[in-house]
């Protein structure tokens, strides 16, 4: 493993709390539905009985459409419990006795719900079932719930998410965006983090 | 608009860990209890069996049996019943071996080959029960009573090193390797000072909420950790490996050929019976088992490269201050062909999404200490190091840190590098 | 409506001086129980916020108006800092509870009262 001792040349770029594409605003990020809006989409969730999976690759929004659900459902007052699938057995068996706990008629929203083993997932069915509880997951694939969404991204998105997070006088970015968006194959996330880079060394203003 | 408060924490989880203790226990107890009733008596058949007497004997039948069908999967056993004399008695017997005797049939049909009617084989009988005995004195298909005994005795103990798991104080530091191999531990020979207090990076700290006056209400923070826990690095500080690279070739070494030896040994029964989706399934443990043995012979290599010691004047500088460093290399420094001692101060910052997690580095400060080809330099050699007063001192947050380290980098043509860094604490000013 | 001020115009801190300024509400709802100040710092940038509550001060009952000043004891540290992957961020927020409002305003806490600029030099040693 060899280590660049030889950084960039002198410059300091842009500061990390000034890059539009820091965490914190890439993460403030609206969820931009491609037909319908949250009322159309509410009342399909509702018409699922809450239990659902927003599907889709990495890096297409799943996780942000997750936390903007969480949202809109609690000042629904719906009561709610989100949580991330850990990737350890032994930590999802206890994700399963918590959700066990579960008041009923809440509405767990799982992250990352592909992590589940098989016998976990169904575990979690049944449990769900048992107590009557909702259920919305994020996965890459729709295997064990009805797809309440699937995430798709486009170059299209792409510019209007570039248009909210870069200032306005920003310039040159739409060609490295394009690239971007081509080599990670539509993984937004990544997108803005090579754009994060090209901010922070200065080489896009 | 009411607008969320930044300082909101997010959904937090609790975990409840009497009800999976409660489950890890009984999965511990039906393992041992499987292990017991499927694994121990024809285990313990085996080893009275060397006891046995082994005599000839007339194969009176040789078929194969289908046993049951799930599916397309069907299960078959050589059906095998032979005579044979003991204590002047004759004897009949239809018992194979220890264990289940079923496989598949091309398996099968093998065996009922090897013990074609009418041929005289060998087969084993008990002195004490003549009645007892077999042809072969093995174990076949231990695959399943193993995965039934292994399923819930794995689960049941991942579950209760999980809940029994204790909370582990986060290290302020952690020095890294130096000195050859990169696997080798660096151990502080600092002066204790004062015990540390960690200070929890996200935890909220409520503070005393005194009145300061009638009119102004005051409150003392929480120490900044970097301040509080600075006095277990000050002075002289030493770097050396801890663990000898014989030691960690051995350890790697005795480690790799246990895993081959456990693997091979599973290995050996679905190659006989020539399952290939056994074989298949199993090949990424092969795969590891040659990736261990490559690793101890890498680190077997980096027997022959010098290690490096390094020696602090200081290991906790205020900015603007400066400390000596003295290095010395061990061994056969000719081997080096040029060594580089750079002190750096360094962003990391981690993101998790999902099960990504990705920690980007960036170098913000470079000083170079020595840069040389020359063997009596890369001797020995020290320096004074000035940290500049305008830079950022050392920060860890759980997901954020900036760090300093001395970074060893030395190019040994053919063999691997001698490479290896080690951190040390850059204090704000004011508090030494 | 909670509105926070600061005693330094600037909002620039070294890092041995207080904090001292002003919380003024107006139009609370008889059911805010507190308002909180919190003094925190968070970080921005590649990675995901680090955030630490170092401080809290609780002005109970508020009632519908009022101001109350504060004084939080320098913190020490760390520096507020930026450079391409990190930024340290300081700041006071108010917040009432049960949440309803809440009111934030950043500052730098450095020697100098400047950031601290971390970018790419590098150098030889004498």
């Amino acid at each position: 493993m060899s280590i660049d001792l030889k950084p960039d040349p002198a410059t300091l770029g842009c500061p990390a709390r000034l890059n539009p594409l820091a965490v914190l605003r890439t993460d403030a990020l609206q969820f931009q539905f491609q037909q319908g809006d949250w009322e159309s989409e509410l009342e399909k969730l509702r018409r699922l009985n809450f239990r659902a999976a927003i599907v889709g690759p990495k890096g297409r929004g799943k996780t942000t459409l997750l936390e903007q659900l969480h949202t809109r459902l609690v000042d629904l007052g719906h009561h709610c419990s989100r949580r991330r699938t850990p990737s350890a057995k032994a930590d999802q068996a206890i994700l399963l006795t918590e959700t066990e706990a579960l008041p009923s008629s809440t509405i767990l929203l799982l992250d990352s719900a592909e992590l589940l083993t098989r016998t976990n997932r169904r575990l979690l069915l049944l449990t769900v079932e048992r107590r009557n509880l909702g259920l919305v997951v994020t996965t890459h694939r729709s295997e064990f719930l009805p797809t309440w969404i699937e995430c798709r991204t486009s170059s299209e998105l792409l510019h209007s998410l570039l248009t909210q997070l870069l200032p306005r006088e920003s310039s040159g970015w739409e060609a490295h965006a394009n690239a971007a968006f081509r080599k990670h194959a539509g993984n937004i996330r990544e997108v803005f983090r090579e754009l994060y880079d090209l901010y922070a060394s200065g080489e896009l203003v | 608009m009411n607008r969320r408060p930044l300082s909101e924490p997010k959904a937090a989880s609790a975990f409840t860990r009497f009800v999976p203790l409660g489950i890890g226990i009984i999965l511990l107890l039906i393992g041992c209890g499987l292990f017991w009733s499927m694994l121990l008596p024809p285990l313990r058949q085996l080893l009275q069996s060397r006891n046995w007497v082994a005599t000839n004997c007339k194969i009176l039948q040789s078929s194969v049996e289908l046993v049951q069908k799930k599916g397309k999967a069907e299960d078959y056993r050589p059906r095998i019943s032979y005579e044979y004399t003991a204590n002047g008695n004759r004897q009949t017997s239809s018992r194979f071996s220890f264990g289940s005797s079923i496989g598949k049939r091309s398996w099968a049909e093998k065996i009922s080959d090897q013990y074609k009617t009418g041929t005289n084989q060998t087969c084993y009988f008990d002195p004490a029960n003549p009645s007892e005995a077999v042809l072969r004195r093995d174990l076949h298909e231990l695959g399943t009573p193993c995965f039934a005994c292994g399923m819930p005795l794995f689960l049941g103990y991942f579950l209760l090193s999980a809940c029994l798991r204790p909370v582990k104080p986060k290290k302020q530091l952690s020095p890294h390797s130096l000195g050859n191999p990169t696997g080798a531990e660096l151990r502080r020979e600092a002066s204790q000072q004062s015990p540390a207090t960690n200070q929890g990076v996200t935890s909220p700290r409520p503070e005393s909420d005194e009145i300061f006056d009638s009119q102004t209400k005051r409150a003392t923070p929480s120490p900044y950790s970097e301040r509080a826990n600075w006095q277990s690095f000050v002075g002289p500080q030493k770097f050396k490996p801890t663990a000898t690279r014989v030691e960690e070739v051995f350890y790697q070494g005795v480690f790799a050929l246990i895993w081959n030896i456990v693997i091979g040994l599973f290995y050996y029964d679905p190659i006989k019976r020539l399952d290939w989706l056994t074989i298949l399934f199993m090949s990424p443990l092969v795969f590891l088992g040659i990736f261990f043995i490559c690793l101890a012979f890498y680190k077997f290599l980096k027997l022959f490269n010098p290690i490096v010691e390094l020696a602090l004047s200081e290991g906790a500088v205020p900015l603007g201050d400066s400390f000596d460093v003295a290095w010395e290399l061990k061994g056969r420094v000719s081997r080096i062909k040029e060594l580089v001692i750079s002190v750096v101060g360094e962003e990391q910052a981690t993101y998790t999404r999902g099960t990504d997690t990705i920690t980007d580095k960036k170098v913000f400060h470079t000083i170079e200490l020595t840069r040389t080809s020359a063997a009596t330099e890369m001797q020995f050699g020290t320096a004074t190091v000035a940290i500049p007063p305008n830079t950022m001192h050392s920060h860890s947050g759980e997901k954020n840190k900036v760090v300093w380290k001395i970074i060893v980098q030395g190019e040994v043509p053919v063999f691997p590098n001698v490479q290896g860094e080690s951190e040390f604490l850059v204090i704000p000013k004011g508090v030494a | 409506m909670i509105a926070l001020k600061l005693d330094k115009p600037k909002l620039h801190y070294d890092i041995d001086e207080p904090i001292v300024g002003e919380v003024i509400w107006d139009g609370l709802t008889e059911r805010c129980d507190l308002i909180e100040l919190r003094l925190l710092w968070y970080t921005s940038g590649k990675g995901d916020r680090d955030l630490l509550v170092i401080a809290r001060i609780a002005v109970m009952k508020p009632g519908v108006s009022g101001k109350q000043r504060f004084h939080f004891d320098p913190p020490g540290g760390p520096y507020s800092f930026s450079g391409a992957l990190i930024s340290l961020v300081w700041a006071i927020e108010a917040v009432t509870v049960p949440l309803s409002d809440s009111q934030i305003i950043e500052f730098t806490l450095a020697p100098s009262g400047n950031e601290v600029r971390i970018g790419a030099t590098s150098g030889i040693n004498a």
